[in-house]
């Protein structure tokens, strides 16, 4: 009687276990039911190079299974199909393994995963141990996710790839020089093929891509062997992320106020190029509100943001939100910001329309038009009830279309 | 049967629980302990205590939430935080009240000095888990893995009856030095890891090892610590899992060993397995705890890092009770040296804070086109300082 409560333990961690090797092993015959296995990875361009790879892959003849894992999580199957992955618990690279095994099930010949992973650790376990891809692609390093990734350029580089084990190939649109020269480096190092796509001016130009993602879609042809001109047609069937480059006009006491979410660009130098867009859309004379949302558990980012968003020049507002407030204002006091030029978005009046055209109002001063630009991130619960206002009461517009401006 | 199996099993089947839960759902449960920390008190029908831990749960989470909408810090930096909140707040309350571990007395046998580790270390994982994971997923998980527990230890309790054990009474620590030793053992394990990147086999254990302070009983600690260090080398062999699946494994691991180990021993008559067996949960927490941070910092940081708290929980414990001037200002020099680890660690995330604000004024997200006199306000660098 005495061994019943410890045979009662054991049978229910034997069984746990036996769970635990159940998926383990489901996901490496999985796996190995696909010739061709793709892990992008990297900072910055992930879903848009997923996309673009199925793209090419899939209407190519190559029964293609991709997996997004961004902020909005799907799976994009061989018939073009796509379904947003359930998550019920936070975002966990455990969700990788069941992903194998959905791609196996449709029959996919290629795998192509967005590493979710941001720790060089968990980046290394979702390469080596989950996929352990033929073909790695890092679209682009930036100075994002410091307190994890490294200090600079060629650290953030070096922590990423240099665990990474198994693949032949890496593929890189980055034309930074610290990068590239790292990438170098450790493809030396490391005996891997280092294929760095440029953009060319006679590639094909797809809305809400990124060149330097189409780049990488072209060389990945180029490596599965797909003929050129075959690729340049598939690469036009790419699904686009929901609500990429929309933006919402909201007329309010005789002025116009435009506002876009660039959450999705999460790091400064993303966050330019983005703006940047914005401004080829709205015009290069309409003043520009920065709102960044810090996050407490992304310090660092917070601080980068606010230190570049206190050099915005003019008088118009800065405006802070997010749950790491009072660091906010010590850095863009810091940074140079005066305190009357520093505004708080705050939850309540953010949920009705006559709370934001209040705001904005006053953030306005005496400009008739200005641009209300959400960035660093979409989880501060006054920045989405901003967000979910002006999309019930605002005119969506396209903003980098070939239709620019026209009405949703 | 004895209430010490009972309790042992408890703790077995929620952890598993946990874990379980974790592997379908990708749900955290405020701790891998708490659900099985929480099936215990129940059991124990403490239902003061388990209101004593939703206090401190949320006194803890109201005061990290506070530190992170004031300071930057790491995600390392952040559990420490949280957890040394909770280990400060109850060991005031204790030492204010000078109950031992802030409970009434309890009749359950061997295990009341986990139960007292318990108190101080679980809120402060739980309050994390509120932060990252939300209220209503964390606390559903730990309500439904505190009742999955308790309903499967309910069947195991049907087995036959429950012979009450006598509480071996804690000949090393006092009601006033349990409390401080936690909280130095707390500061000093968490100083450990964020700042010299070390192991300290974690904080139960030290506790622990310093409550038997017998060279043959630790002996025998390190033997199953040995036994499932190279049984989870092997598995890793057929198991595909994330770090944290990992440290659940090896945790679990961990206390089957311990208890199939000291449940041998015992049979076979040896002595020191007697000694470390006469305690329910301690000795299974122990050998997990000390397994995963060998695999985790490696076996030469994990006794650089255990070494020290030791030496820490020790000196605290008989600081305390010796009492008197000097002492409490040895314990404050003691205090004193914690405190300059920490001084230490935090050069680190000075340099991350100075690199972030450089990179954000290279990189002017803004630079508005209508005012084209406007300068920007700082000089900007071509390379981060520190980098």
């Amino acid at each position: 009687m005495i061994w019943l409560p410890f045979l009662l333990s054991v049978t229910l961690f034997v069984w746990l276990c036996l769970h635990w090797w159940l998926t383990s092993h489901a996901a490496k015959t999985a796996r190995n039911h696909a010739g061709i296995r793709i892990v992008v990875t990297g900072s910055r361009g992930k879903s848009g190079t997923v996309r673009l790879v199925h793209s090419v892959l899939s209407h190519s003849g190559i029964d293609t299974y991709a997996k997004i894992s961004g902020a909005i999580a799907e799976e994009l199957r061989g018939d073009g199909e796509s379904k947003l992955t359930t998550r019920i618990g936070p975002i966990s690279a455990t969700e990788m393994l069941a992903a194998v095994r959905r791609g196996a099930r449709d029959g996919a010949q290629a795998l192509v995963f967005e590493c979710m992973a941001v720790a060089p650790k968990l980046i290394a376990f979702v390469v080596n141990e989950v996929v352990k891809p033929t073909i790695v692609i890092v679209p682009t390093i930036r100075l994002d996710h410091l307190e994890d990734e490294g200090h600079s350029l060629e650290e953030i580089t070096r922590n990423i790839v240099s665990p990474l084990t198994g693949f032949e190939t890496l593929i890189t649109g980055d034309t930074d020089i610290r990068v590239l020269e790292t990438l170098r480096g450790l493809a030396a190092e490391h005996d891997f093929r280092l294929i760095e796509a440029a953009v060319h001016d006679s590639q094909p130009v797809i809305l809400e891509q990124h060149p330097v993602n189409v780049a990488i879609a072209l060389a990945i042809a180029t490596q599965v062997g797909i003929p050129h001109e075959v690729a340049r047609e598939a690469i036009y069937g790419a699904s686009h992320e929901p609500n990429a480059g929309i933006g919402w006009w909201i007329e309010h006491h005789g002025k116009r106020t435009f506002v876009a979410d660039l959450g999705s660009a999460n790091d400064v130098q993303s966050a330019r190029e983005a703006i940047d867009a914005v401004r080829s859309f709205i015009g290069p004379k309409v003043p520009i509100i920065p709102v960044i949302a810090n996050r407490w558990d992304r310090p660092l980012r917070g601080r980068s943001f606010v230190a570049s968003a206190a050099l915005t020049p003019g008088d118009l507002p800065v405006v802070l939100s997010g749950d790491a407030y009072a660091q906010s204002r010590v850095v863009a006091r810091r940074g140079g910001l005066p305190p009357q030029r520093m505004e708080r978005l705050r939850l309540v009046p953010s949920l009705t329309f006559g709370g934001i055209t209040r705001a904005f109002n006053r953030w306005h001063g005496e400009e008739p038009e200005a641009a209300v630009l959400l960035l660093e991130n979409m989880h501060s619960s006054a920045v989405r009830a901003l967000r979910w206002t002006v999309t019930r009461h605002g005119h969506a517009v396209y903003t980098d279309r070939e239709t620019q401006g026209v009405k949703k | 049967m004895t209430e010490l199996d009972l309790a042992r099993m408890t703790l077995i089947i929620g952890l598993v629980v946990a874990a379980f839960i974790y592997h379908r759902t990708r749900l955290v449960s405020g701790g891998l302990m708490t659900p099985a920390y929480l099936a215990l008190v129940i059991s124990a029908g403490s239902w003061e205590d388990v209101l004593g831990w939703a206090f401190l749960t949320l006194a803890s989470f109201v005061i990290f939430k506070i530190v992170t909408y004031l300071i930057a810090l790491p995600k390392a930096w952040l559990l420490m935080i949280s957890i040394g909140i909770s280990t400060i707040l109850h060991g005031v309350i204790v030492l204010t009240t000078g109950g031992k571990g802030g409970h009434e007395p309890l009749t359950i046998g061997a295990f009341e000095l986990i139960l007292s580790g318990g108190m101080y270390l679980t809120p402060g994982l739980t309050a994390f888990d509120l932060s990252r994971q939300g209220w209503l997923r964390t606390l559903g998980v730990v309500v439904v893995a505190t009742g999955v527990t308790l309903g499967i230890a309910a069947i195991g309790n049907l087995s036959g009856p429950a012979i009450p054990l006598t509480n071996p009474t804690s000949h090393v620590f006092t009601n006033y030095s349990l409390p401080v030793a936690m909280i130095v053992c707390v500061l000093l394990a968490e100083g450990m890891r964020i700042g010299f990147g070390w192991g300290s086999g974690g904080i139960i254990g030290a506790i622990f090892f310093v409550e038997l302070l017998d060279v043959t009983s630790f002996i025998v600690i390190i033997v199953l610590v040995a036994i499932t260090a190279i049984v989870a080398h092997y598995a890793r062999r057929v198991l595909t899992m994330t770090p944290r699946q990992w440290f659940q494994f090896t945790m679990i691991l961990g206390a089957v060993i311990a208890w199939m180990g000291l449940l041998v021993g015992s049979a076979l008559g040896i002595d020191a397995a007697k000694n470390v067996g006469a305690y329910a949960l301690e000795p299974l927490l122990a050998v997990g705890l000390i397994s995963t941070d060998v695999a985790r910092f490696g076996t030469r940081h994990t006794i650089y890092g255990k070494v020290i708290v030791l030496t820490g929980v020790i000196l605290t414990n008989q600081l305390v009770q010796i009492g008197g001037f000097d002492s409490w200002i040895a314990l404050v020099g003691l205090l004193f040296a914690v405190i300059s680890i920490y001084i230490y660690a935090f050069r680190e995330v000075r340099v991350g804070w100075r690199v972030a604000e450089d990179v954000g004024s290279r990189h002017p997200i803004v630079v508005n086109a209508k005012k084209p006199g406007a300068t920007l306000r700082r000089q900007t660098r071509d390379r981060p300082r520190g980098a």
